[in-house]
Formats: structure tokens, C-alpha cells, sequence
């Protein structure tokens, strides 16, 4: 290997980079229309939800699979991918206040 | 002449060779090129080094020069000093990273061996190629011989790499004119031209940072970012400049900075070229000069960010500027005309401004021919007033378009 | 200014032959440039390749035809029309690898402005005696250089033949030394058309 000997520096410049952040366009679970609703029994730990997730919401654990709901967006990619059909896409019921 | 005690080795190689003396001596640590004529002899000789020892590097091979200048970026991206070289469809089949290079303000260098573009079929050489490439966002810088050549890579090293830059720099160079062409080259010591260029800098790197480049953004963002590019190319011109004169001190060669004057001082009648028929130019200055005509000539060695200072003065002082152009915007005028007009848009002058369009796809033109073109429109204008804007010269004669 | 024209075949080195008397001549303090006929070659036909050769910096860089010498590497090529583009100059010469008395009635076929010399050498000979075949083809480049700077005086042998060893590798580079010495020994002065 080669010896690295970059030297940073930071300019006072717009530039096409951002340095992403949770949360940074606000609660994107909010936009939800569909919510997925998960079996963990049927789930095999495929990985596959996770890994097709464009969000990456979806964390694959010993118990099963966990979805941040927080920032879900409810597009189903989940749903369609999964081979063991474990992942439901139900409609949101959403409260609408009336002043 | 400072530089005289250092251990200067002079060789006889051809342009591609000295450019890849020059991606040596600047120690590059990643290369990646697809072979194309006449290009292939420059990455052909790296890999010799690399091979040998010489230099301490990674070649990344690729299918295509779309993915080379891809891969390029990739590693410059992550902190390396990265090289390319390629011609004619080579380079346009890399156009879209090119541009995306620029717009994300990484510093990298790529020699462009020029070549004119097909169809028909040719490998000769023109600037075709490389004036595609103006709008890009890239430092553009063109040589006149081997030396220069060398000179201008290692420089175009330390411009790209400047915090007040931060822009990637192309070099050009002729095929087969210069590209395979061997001449007398001074190869200044390794450790001085590292000293010259210092320590690889760039703006951020995917592996110090945790970022996101080139996602999404507002129409306001883009153009900020668009603004801040341009603002960096007008503040490179002080730099270059200031970079060719410390060249001179160290190196014992300058060359005058965004042009290369020759004879200007005096001259009545100046003439524009770029690139290695600028020497061809210059000896028909020499020979017109003989019989008494003050005629002197700049040689742009910079197209972006373009001289227009330097050229606004030559012309105001002069009756008549002819314009070379070695390859066309087609419906338009030759490129470097369209620059140099566009200097002069609000200032008043008696004089007029000729574009003469020659040598392309390699046509031979000789300091005969230059002769005879300068003599043509200088006699014209000073018995008339008047020359045609838009001249092609083609099987010695000279055509109005 | 000194400008010459080597005229050989595709693969036979004429190239080689220009680059490596640029450099035997830089190395004399002098200023060269040696370049090849712009644009692809195919093995077997005719080619050109150029040398110039000055004590001021060359600024010059279009390909010439008017040239103060030829070398005409396979006398061959005098079948060919090519030859034809090429004028040397008054006072110019005109080297052929060929056999000794032959040279005159091939030159009489080059554009000549003037009186011009010629030379021969034997290079095909030569190069065949010292083993510089290569995929059935005498390597003639390199000796013709030798006859080459005997007759223009310069650059010195030593010279030639540093840069012969800078440009070559592998067991060429000794038999080519001793061809060059050879070559520059033998060439032969036909005389004055």
C-alpha cells in the first residue's frame, strides 16, 4: 500500500457535499400513507427487506426485523421483496383534527 | 541562471513521454487510462515505471476512458494524487465525468494528447477535441514543445491542488506533433519538483469525511456552487502567473504566465495562436520582421480560465489581430476567436479582427503558410481597411466563409 | 538548420533511427527534434521520418519534404512513388543502403534543387554479418547512423554510440555498437550528380 498524505482544507465555498444527519428534512414518517406491518414469525432473517430499503429504516435483529416508523415513508419495497410474505402494507389511519 | 547547480538530466523524448516524466516527478499514486492513438505511449511508459520501481503507484485498469477518469475521481476523491491521459473519442466518451469532476471541486490531473474527431476516421491531430471540453469547468492549459509540456503537468499539479483553486486541470498537447515527437528535455530533480508542489490537498475526502456528494439540491444551491467555480477560475489567473514565475526561479524556465508573448512589444499586427504551430508562427514572425513588417505574436497557453486582460491590451495597441483557430464551432468562428472577440466587446477600437480556421484533421501547416496568410490579410487591411472576419485556409489558399 | 529525411519501411526503424541521432546530437549540446510521418504505419510500406538538427531552440514543428538529406533505408523503396514527395536540397545528400556503385543511378531518381552527394552503404551486409535479423528482417538502423554522421562529421561516434546503448536493450546493443562502427568505416562516396 501507499503512504496517504492527504491534507484536508476547508474552503469558504459552496460545495456539492452535504454531510448527512437523522432527521434532516424533518419526520419523514410523517408522509406515510401505507404502514408496514410486520410477522415476526413468518420472518427467516433473509435480509432482504433491509437490504432493499431506501431509506434504511429497517434493522435486522435475533428477534426479528424492527422498522423506524420515525422516518418510514411507507413505500412497501419491504413488503414486495420479502419471500416469506411477513411484511403487510395497511393503510394509515390518520386523526384529522377539526378546529 | 538560477537552477544551474542542480542535477538537471536532458533527455531526448518525445511530448507523451515528458508528460509522463512530469506525472513521475509528481509522484502520482493512482492512474487509471484506456488505451487510445495517440495517447497509449504516456500510460505505456508509467506502467514501465511503475513496473520497474521508479514510481510508487496503482494502475486501475478499465473497459472504457468513461471509467478511467470515473476511477480517477474515485481515488482523488479519497485523498490521492490521480492521473489520467487521453484523445479525441476518448475524451468525449469521459465528457460527463468531466463535468462532474469540476462541479465537485476535486483537484486531479489529465494530459489531453489532441486528435481531431470522427467520422472520417483520423488520428491526426487538432484541438477539435480538447476546445470541446472549454465549458467543463476545468483549468485548460495547452504546451508549444516537449519542455513545456513537461513544465505545464507538474505545474498543473500544484494549481489544481491550491485551496484558492480547488479545480481539476487538463494539459493538452498535440499528437504526433509534439505527443510523437522527440526533442531535448530538461528533467528537473524529483524531490525538488515534490518540494515545488507540496503535500496533496483538496477541499474534503470520503475517507476523512462522512458525506454525501452531489445529491440533490435547490436550483439556488446549484447555481451558488456554478458561481463559486467561476469565481475560483478568475482567482487561478493570479496564481498561474504568480506559479510560472516561481517556476522561473526555481526551474529556470517561465514563460509568461496566461500567454507567451513573442515580439509583441511593438507589434502593429498581432497574431493568436495555441499550441505547437505557434513555433511554425513565430519563425514566419521572424521572416516577416525581416522585411520590415512589425508583426509580433501571443501564444494562448491558457484557455480557461482565458486571458482576457492580457489580450484586451494586445489588441487595443495593435491595427490588427488575426486569430488561429485549429479547430470551429461550426456555424460560428474557430473558438479562440469567439474568446478574443468577446474581450474587446465594449471597447473602442479603429482596428479589425481576423479568424483564420486551418489545420484541421492535421492538415500540415507550415511557417511558409503563416507567411503567406499574414501577409495576405495585412496587405488587404492596410490597402482596403477592410479583411473578411472569417477565413479557412485549405490546399494553400485562403477562403472566405 | 540541418533537416533530413530517413525513408525506410514500416518496422524497419527509420523512427528509431531519427530519435536516437536527435539524441547523440543533443548530447553534443545541439538542439533536435525527430518525428515520424504523422499518423498510422503499417509494416511494410513505405514511411518517413524526420530529424532536425540546430544550435538555436527549434521552434519549427510542420513535417518537411524539401530536406538538406535523405537516407533511404531499402533500396526498394525506389519502386515506389512515394520517394517522389521528397526534394534535397543544392548541396544536399543522398544515402542509400545498397551495394557499393549502385548508388548514383538510384539517386538520379530523387527531386534534386541542386548538385547533390551520395553515398552508399552496405547496411543490409552489415547487419546480416553481426546478426541483426529480427522476424526475417536485417536491422539496418542503427549501421546506417554510422554511415550517416562519417559523412555530416558529426555528432562523434562515441556519441552515437552512447545513445544507441540508452535506446536499445537485451543482446542487440553490442552487435549493433560494432555495426555502427562497421557502417561508418564502410560508407562509400559515390560522387556528384
Amino acid at each position: 500500500m501507499m503512504e496517504s498524505k492527504v491534507k484536508i482544507v476547508r474552503i469558504n465555498e459552496k460545495l456539492p457535499i452535504s454531510f448527512p444527519q437523522n432527521g434532516a428534512a424533518g419526520k419523514t414518517g410523517s408522509w406515510r400513507l401505507y404502514r408496514p406491518i410486520v410477522d415476526n414469525n413468518k420472518c427467516t432473517k433473509c435480509f432482504l427487506c433491509e437490504l432493499y430499503c431506501p431509506g434504511n429504516v429497517i434493522e435486522t435483529r435475533k428477534d426479528g426485523i424492527q422498522i423506524e416508523l420515525d422516518y418510514c415513508k411507507g413505500c412497501g419495497i419491504c413488503a414486495k421483496v420479502c419471500p416469506q410474505k411477513a411484511i403487510e402494507m395497511v393503510p394509515e389511519t390518520v386523526e384529522v383534527k377539526i378546529a | 541562471m538560477i537552477g544551474q547547480n542542480k542535477q538537471i538530466e536532458r533527455k531526448v523524448m518525445t511530448g507523451n513521454h515528458a508528460v509522463a516524466y512530469a506525472a513521475k516527478l509528481s509522484r502520482v499514486q493512482v492512474v487509471s487510462a484506456y488505451p487510445i492513438t495517440p495517447q497509449t505511449s504516456i500510460v505505456e511508459k508509467l506502467s514501465e515505471f511503475i513496473e520497474s520501481g521508479e514510481l510508487k503507484a496503482n494502475i486501475i485498469k478499465v473497459e472504457s476512458e468513461h471509467s478511467a477518469l470515473a476511477a480517477v475521481y474515485g481515488a482523488a476523491i479519497a485523498g490521492a494524487r490521480a492521473f489520467t491521459a487521453t484523445s479525441s473519442h476518448g475524451l468525449l466518451y469521459m465528457h460527463e465525468w468531466i463535468h462532474w469532476f469540476s462541479r465537485a471541486r476535486i483537484p486531479a490531473v489529465m494530459a489531453v494528447v489532441s486528435r481531431t474527431i470522427g467520422p472520417p476516421w483520423n488520428i491526426w491531430p487538432d484541438h477539435s477535441d480538447f476546445m470541446d471540453q472549454r465549458d467543463t469547468g476545468w483549468i485548460m492549459s495547452f504546451g508549444m514543445d516537449n519542455q513545456e509540456v513537461l513544465d505545464l503537468v507538474i505545474q498543473a499539479f500544484r494549481i489544481s491542488e491550491d485551496p484558492s483553486v480547488f479545480l481539476p486541470v487538463m494539459v493538452g498537447l498535440e499528437g504526433f506533433i509534439l505527443g510523437g515527437t522527440a526533442m531535448p528535455v530538461d528533467l528537473p530533480p524529483e524531490e525538488e519538483v515534490i518540494t515545488f508542489i507540496g503535500e496533496r490537498k483538496q477541499p474534503y475526502s470520503v475517507v476523512e469525511d462522512r458525506i454525501s456528494i452531489g445529491n440533490l439540491t435547490s436550483p439556488e444551491d446549484t447555481e451558488e456552487i456554478f458561481m463559486e467555480m467561476q469565481k475560483a477560475m478568475e482567482r487561478s489567473k493570479e496564481l498561474i502567473r504568480k506559479i510560472d514565475a516561481e517556476y522561473g526561479k526555481i526551474f529556470g524556465r517561465s514563460y509568461g504566465g496566461l500567454i507567451n508573448c513573442y515580439k509583441c512589444e511593438d507589434s502593429k499586427y498581432i497574431i493568436f495562436t495555441m499550441g505547437a504551430w505557434s513555433g511554425d508562427a513565430m519563425e514566419a514572425i521572424e521572416a516577416l520582421r525581416e522585411e520590415g513588417i512589425k508583426v509580433g505574436l501571443a501564444r494562448i497557453r491558457y484557455v480557461r480560465p482565458f486571458p482576457r486582460e492580457e489580450i484586451r491590451e494586445l489588441i487595443m495597441n495593435a491595427k490588427l489581430g488575426i486569430v488561429f483557430d485549429r479547430s470551429i464551432s461550426f456555424g460560428s468562428y474557430g473558438p479562440l476567436f469567439e474568446d478574443v472577440a468577446a474581450s474587446i466587446a465594449n471597447d473602442k477600437r479603429e482596428g479589425k479582427l481576423v479568424n483564420i480556421v486551418a489545420g484541421l484533421g492535421g492538415v500540415n501547416v507550415t511557417s511558409e503558410d503563416f507567411v503567406k496568410i499574414i501577409e495576405k490579410n495585412i496587405n488587404k487591411f492596410e490597402s482596403e481597411g477592410e479583411v473578411e472576419l472569417l477565413q479557412w485556409y485549405h490546399g494553400g489558399e485562403v477562403m472566405g466563409y | 538548420m540541418l533537416e533530413l529525411i530517413f525513408h525506410g519501411r514500416g518496422g524497419q526503424g527509420a523512427v528509431t533511427s531519427s530519435e536516437v541521432l536527435a539524441s547523440a546530437a543533443s548530447k553534443e549540446g545541439y538542439q533536435s527534434q525527430a518525428f515520424s510521418f504523422f499518423g498510422a504505419e503499417r509494416r511494410g510500406a513505405p514511411v518517413f521520418a524526420f530529424l532536425r538538427i540546430d544550435e538555436k531552440k527549434i521552434l519549427k514543428h510542420g513535417m518537411f519534404f524539401k530536406a538538406d538529406g535523405l537516407i533511404v533505408l531499402d533500396k526498394g523503396l525506389f519502386n515506389f512513388p512515394d520517394i517522389g514527395k521528397v526534394t534535397v536540397k543544392k548541396g544536399g545528400i543522398i544515402l542509400i543502403n545498397t551495394e557499393k556503385g549502385n548508388g548514383k543511378t538510384l539517386a538520379t531518381k530523387v527531386k534534386r534543387e541542386g548538385t547533390t552527394k551520395v553515398f552508399s552503404v552496405n547496411a543490409t551486409k552489415i547487419a546480416i554479418d553481426h546478426d541483426l535479423v529480427l522476424a526475417g528482417w536485417p536491422l539496418v538502423n542503427m549501421p546506417i547512423l554510422g554511415a550517416l554522421i562519417k559523412i555530416m562529421g558529426k555528432p562523434s561516434l562515441s556519441s552515437l554510440q552512447e545513445a544507441v546503448k540508452e535506446k536499445l536493450t537485451g543482446k542487440m546493443v553490442e552487435s549493433n555498437l560494432e555495426a555502427v562502427v562497421r557502417a561508418f568505416n564502410e560508407v562509400y562516396y559515390e560522387g556528384e550528380i
